[in-house]
């Protein structure tokens, strides 16, 4: 078996010279050397243009050096520069290679004096994307500040909900060649130090080429299990986020990501919405109570049509039996078939919206989903039950407040419709037990998946009234177990 | 996860070969009867059915086999809404919650009925149930509706 290639310690040995610094940058077009004239020393400024301002280079760092730095040796020179002459917020020593190499590519302009040392002043360009609306959580009520791809810009956005002191920050990076900033929010005091340590363990044990995707953050943070579901919760919303870390779950806020995620997960926690707390507990725990439903019928209801429909005719009330033996009269394929296709159809048709322009795609949603549909019907391609039975089970999976949890189910879905059309409602009290084993073997950093209907006491689908909500969730094991007063 | 893809692969083939021991019939295969007609011909049993089918037996059983057997799909029972009984197989009420759900509704046929009827009695049996179900029959209740037919009219008497 092939071995992986061994990390070299440090990536670039030698001098902290000019020559090795402009070798490791050999053949980057966007890569700024400069030579600085400082009264009778010769430095050397490096940039890496796009990910700096110029205009900052020439007002912060070149200006000084230009017009104020001066010394009688190098060594003051630097201690000068690095002591404030150089008027710049951050101005970080650089002690290797590495170190100059990592602050090039993350928007500093690095300063070079030859046998003394280099320095690494902060000119980041302002060219990023502002927080906008959250578009896939969006709610009426509630902020409207979701996260950008930056992660400075989100850990601030965190800032500014949480203003606690006791708000701890985990830098690290992770990928060896993307050298991906990664944040592990968490909050003293409240978050169990246990869970942040085996979080930091996670990212530390992450030995990957790049840290790009969120389906790299979730499978090698979650371990990657073979399992649909999800086992951290993604936001794109930072007051969802800054209400997790309160919870006293763990953060983590990955660069070039828009998303914030948090762990331990349960499967309460997927079924919550941010809108819950934008409305008041009676018509949210309605809403809750709606949720579980859909998921459920969403889950079972292809299933147990194609189930009712081949194996257990007997169990339908006689009206809606006929109902469904009218509807199929001309219909040439089988139930199961029937479904089966419908389901694939629509798995194709949500595919199809999700890659094409959003213009497009919603004209193909309504082609595929009202045209082709009831031309199917009209020509008894399929029937008309079949159509609805797989319609509302779709639209319960858009119910669900996470895609991640709703993909699952769409997954678990076309296998209990297979199994029903196998061996009847048997095949789907197979399935069901099946996915009740499977759920209840995954953990979340320690925490059981079905944690919140595992405990009699804390089983609850409604959302509490907010004053009676004391006690923080006990599955997590936080310091502070209470919430007020 | 290769394993369960296997094991879904191996469920299909087995259906699609066969070799699952479920077997189902789907909806679109059958016949759902309204109406059963019960009455004796030739010291035979027949019983008819609105959907056009009919079975011949020296008991009912029989009469049920046969008609199961000689119908285009499946005959389906669970739908029968009303037991048309000729009053010389009216003694056979008590064994038809075998074979019939028990809120079937029964009343006895008088007058010239013919299979082709059927149809056109169900409809007004749709319209006018009677009151009294297999049920009630086995709980003892002892007086059937009675539904006169005469060319081509018909009268549900209580």
């Amino acid at each position: 078996m092939e071995q992986p290639t061994p990390r070299p310690d440090p990536a670039y040995p030698g001098e902290m010279n000019d020559e090795n610094i402009r070798a490791i940058f050999e053949g980057a077009g966007d890569f700024v050397p400069r030579l600085l004239q400082c009264g009778k020393w010769t430095l050397y400024a490096y940039a890496i243009d796009g990910l700096v301002s110029g205009g900052d280079i020439s007002e912060y760092v070149l200006k000084p050096i230009a017009e104020i730095l001066e010394a009688e040796s190098l060594q003051d020179l630097y201690e000068k520069a690095l002591r404030g002459a150089v008027y710049n917020a951050v101005a970080d020593p650089c002690k290797d290679l590495d170190t100059v190499a990592l602050k090039l590519v993350n928007g500093f302009c690095v300063v070079l004096f030859p046998g003394v040392g280099a320095i690494a002043f902060e000119v980041k360009t302002g060219e990023k994307r502002g927080p906008s609306a959250p578009e896939v959580e969006n709610t009426v009520k509630g902020p409207k500040d979701a996260f950008v791809e930056t992660v400075r810009s989100n850990t601030s956005l965190v800032r500014r909900h949480l203003r606690s002191p006791d708000l701890r920050l985990y830098e690290t990076k992770v990928g060896r060649r993307s050298l991906t900033n990664v944040t592990v929010v968490s909050l003293k005091g409240v978050t169990n130090p246990e869970l942040v340590e085996r979080m930091k363990t996670r990212l530390d044990e992450i030995d990957v080429d790049g840290f790009l995707s969120p389906a790299a953050v979730e499978e090698y943070v979650s371990g990657s299990r073979p399992t649909a579901f999800p086992l951290l919760q993604y936001t794109e919303r930072t007051d969802t986020f800054c209400q997790g870390i309160l919870e006293g779950r763990v953060g983590l806020i990955v660069d070039g990501l828009p998303l914030g995620y948090l762990a331990p997960v349960d499967l309460g926690y997927f079924m919550s919405s941010g809108e819950d707390r934008g409305v008041d507990f009676v018509s949210a725990s309605c809403i809750r109570v709606l949720r579980y439903c859909a998921l459920l019928l969403g889950l079972l209801l292809p299933g147990l049509f194609i189930a009712m429909a081949t194996f257990h005719q007997e169990m339908l009330p006689l009206p809606l039996l006929r109902a469904i033996i009218e509807s199929k009269e001309s219909v040439p394929f089988s139930t199961a078939v029937e479904v089966l296709g419908l389901l694939i159809a629509f798995e194709l048709l949500q595919e199809s919206g999700i890659h094409l322009p959003q213009a497009i795609g919603q004209s193909v949603s309504i082609i595929g989903g009202i045209v082709v549909g009831t031309a199917a019907v009209e020509a008894k391609l399929i029937s008309p039950a079949a159509l609805i039975a797989v319609s509302v089970a779709g639209i319960c999976g858009f119910v669900q407040p996470n895609r991640d949890l709703a993909e699952a189910v769409r997954l678990w879905r076309f296998a209990l419709a297979v199994l029903g059309a196998l061996a009847g409602l048997f095949g789907v009290t197979v399935g069901l037990i099946g996915l009740v084993i499977h759920l209840s073997g995954l953990t979340s950093l320690g925490v059981a998946y079905l944690a919140p209907f595992s405990n009699v006491k804390n089983a609850s689908i409604l959302r509490p009234r907010l004053d009676r909500n004391k006690q923080r969730n006990p599955d997590l094991n936080p310091q502070d177990g209470r919430n007020q007063r | 996860m290769k394993k369960w893809f296997f094991l879904l692969a191996a469920l299909l083939l087995g259906a699609v070969t066969g070799g699952v021991p479920f077997s189902g019939v789907d909806a679109a295969e059958l016949q759902p009867v309204e109406l059963l007609y019960l009455n004796r011909t030739g010291g035979m049993l027949e019983i008819s059915t609105d959907t056009g089918d009919s079975g011949r037996g020296a008991d009912l059983a029989a009469a049920f086999r046969d008609l199961k057997a000689g119908a285009a799909g499946k005959i389906f029972l669970e739908t029968a809404d009303t037991l048309l009984l000729d009053p010389s197989c009216k003694e056979l009420s008590n064994e038809l919650p075998q074979y019939l759900r028990p809120a079937c509704g029964v009343c006895l046929g008088v007058g010239d009925i013919s299979k082709t009827d059927l149809w056109e009695i169900n409809e007004y049996l749709s319209a006018h149930e009677p009151g009294v179900t297999l049920l009630d029959l086995r709980a003892g209740q002892t007086v059937i509706p009675i539904l006169r037919f005469k060319l081509g009219e018909m009268r549900l008497v209580e």
